[in-house]
């Protein structure tokens, strides 16, 4: 929209205190004016210019730095063609550092077939944000001149709801051009206002009168620059959140992007559970005590195991890695191991992972270490891993105590499809007795871990976009008395 | 739904960066899963995937049967 020139008004009067003539564009309305020179609020009638104003008040000119917006300048708010007729700044009894400008908008041209019930409308900024203030349609009611007491309110038609966001009683600073109203009686004024971006209901309620009900939308700094053609430069800047600012940050497409992809997550990790069902083998081993202090030179046993090519002991007549009997090689001292155990075999039939858990069933204030090497008995590669399991408990100053684990898991990922099977070496403590040791070989296709992770990536986005749009509504609420106890 | 269906829609056309990300977490989800491989936890990494043979070392802390092998 492009800027209008001022038009000259119709009409003068003039100041009562220092003379100047001060514009008149709404006669027929206008009678209360602020002298932009001395900054005098007086009335007039404009009809008889001559005859001398009477003084309201004179405000202190050092506090004020005038409109943004010149008087008398035109513009086209949505549907609404209207001139800048007033200006006021306004603070509040209760506290006087927090002050805003209203500018009071008056049809640019007589309406026609229009719906006038909008206007006066009003423009009001703070902090260089910016509301556009207008009879409201909806609004609570409340039974005589009884204000409003609660603290939000849900429109029936719209189906918005209003938290309170500031309750206070205005004072003018200042006015400039005409008003249709002695705008002092204003500080008169009991006002509420409830908040719903990009939305601000407002309650103006006078000493024994009903409230009057006004709701304000959100404009940004650049509309109001464009509806009147001035440069957005020369426009307050915006400080902080407004009360009405819209959240640039939507959380809700972030949000169902990512419930679809967690559905989807879910239908394939239970297609995975089905259609790569997992194979479990439970085997029970005795660990053979281990004399405790030897002699030098008398090790448990001098010759090494006989093992084959896959590092399998070479088996007792019961045969190799047979459920119902471990295979049992010598031990070696030089090896460092009581003897091999090796485990019934486990077919992988696709690549899956091994998870392997090692429980000494009756391990008490001793500790047994195992290496185990999973072999896969078609290509002989094997991948050993080592566990310690100690358990210790007590009784100390009349307290029971225990430390350590009996148990403890090993988890192989991304084995190939074949046969495998375990070959475990225990070193016992010396000293002890046998250890019964149960030994647990699981496939898994699927982790709960991975569908975990691959969760919380997935949520690192809407939570990225949650965490700024909480942040902008803490930012809001910074400036209200009645902030929500949660977002 | 079909109003759903329009958000998702639209959702898709505003972050298809968010939606290509999602894409990729499933599908590595999916590989993950058909390879039996798990993100973190496993002691694959650390297994000695060398040696077919006994063990040379053994014992608690290296301490087997009153003599340090270590």
């Amino acid at each position: 929209m492009s800027s209008v020139p001022i038009a000259p008004p119709p009409a003068w009067v003039t100041c009562p205190k220092c003379a100047t003539q001060v514009p008149c564009y709404e006669p027929a309305r206008s009678k209360c004016f602020g002298c932009f020179n001395c900054r005098t609020l007086f009335e007039a009638n404009p009809a008889t210019p001559t005859n001398k104003g009477r003084i309201i008040k004179g405000f202190r000119k050092e506090n004020v730095t005038g409109p943004s917006l010149p008087l008398g300048i035109t513009g086209a708010l949505g549907s609404y063609y209207c001139r800048i007729t007033g200006y006021q700044v306004r603070t509040e009894q209760q506290d006087r550092i927090a002050e805003w400008r209203e500018y009071q908008l008056r049809p640019a041209e007589p309406i026609v077939g229009g719906d006038s019930i909008d206007f006066p409308l009003q423009l009001a900024e703070y902090q260089g944000h910016w509301l556009l203030i207008k009879q409201a349609r909806s609004h609570p009611v409340t039974k005589g001149n009884h204000s409003f007491q609660g603290k939000e309110w849900t429109s029936q038609s719209t189906g918005n709801t209003y938290q309170l966001w500031h309750r206070y009683q205005p004072v003018i600073r200042d006015a400039q051009g005409e008003f249709d109203w002695n705008i002092i009686e204003d500080e008169r004024l009991k006002v509420q206002e409830f908040t719903c971006p990009p939305y601000l209901l407002s309650s103006e309620q006078a000493p024994k009168a009903n409230s009057v009900w006004y709701q304000a939308e959100y404009l940004e700094p650049d509309q109001v620059a464009t509806a009147f053609g001035v440069n957005a430069n020369t426009l307050p800047s915006r400080v902080g959140t407004g009360a009405a600012q819209p959240n640039p940050h939507d959380t809700a497409p972030a949000w169902r992007l990512f419930g679809v992809a967690a559905l989807l997550l879910s239908l394939l990790a239970g297609w995975l559970a089905i259609t790569r069902p997992s194979a479990t083998t439970t085997e029970t081993f005795t660990i053979p005590a281990v004399p405790a202090a030897p002699a030098p030179g008398a090790g448990l046993l001098t010759a090494p195991p006989t093992v084959d090519t896959l590092g399998r002991a070479v088996v007792p007549a019961a045969g190799a890695a047979t459920p119902s009997a471990p295979a049992a090689a010598t031990p070696a001292a030089s090896t460092g191991y009581s003897q091999m155990l090796v485990s019934k075999s486990i077919v992988l039939t696709h690549s899956s992972a091994v998870d392997i858990t090692f429980t000494a069933l009756d391990l008490t204030n001793h500790w047994v270490e195992i290496t185990a090497n999973l072999v896969n008995e078609e290509t002989g590669r094997g991948y050993e891993v080592t566990r310690s399991l100690e358990y210790y408990e007590g009784v100390e100053d009349g307290e029971s105590w225990s430390e350590g684990n009996r148990s403890a898991n090993v988890v192989i990922s991304g084995l190939p499809p074949g046969r495998y099977h375990l070959n475990i070496y225990p070193s016992p403590e010396a000293g002890t007795s046998d250890t019964m040791l149960l030994v647990l070989l699981e496939q898994h296709s699927s982790f709960v871990s991975n569908f975990l992770i691959i969760l919380v990536l997935m949520s690192a986005v809407p939570l990225w976009h949650w965490m700024r749009h909480s942040s902008f509504e803490t930012s809001r609420w910074e400036n209200s008395d009645f902030a929500p106890a949660s977002d | 739904m079909l109003a759903f269906l329009r958000h998702l829609g639209s959702d898709l056309r505003r972050s298809p960066l968010y939606a290509g990300l999602l894409s990729l977490g499933l599908a590595a989800f999916l590989l993950l899963g058909m390879g039996g491989t798990r993100l973190l936890g496993d002691d694959k990494e650390t297994a000695d995937t060398e040696r077919g043979g006994p063990p040379r070392t053994g014992g608690h802390g290296g301490y087997v049967n009153g003599f340090n092998h270590k």
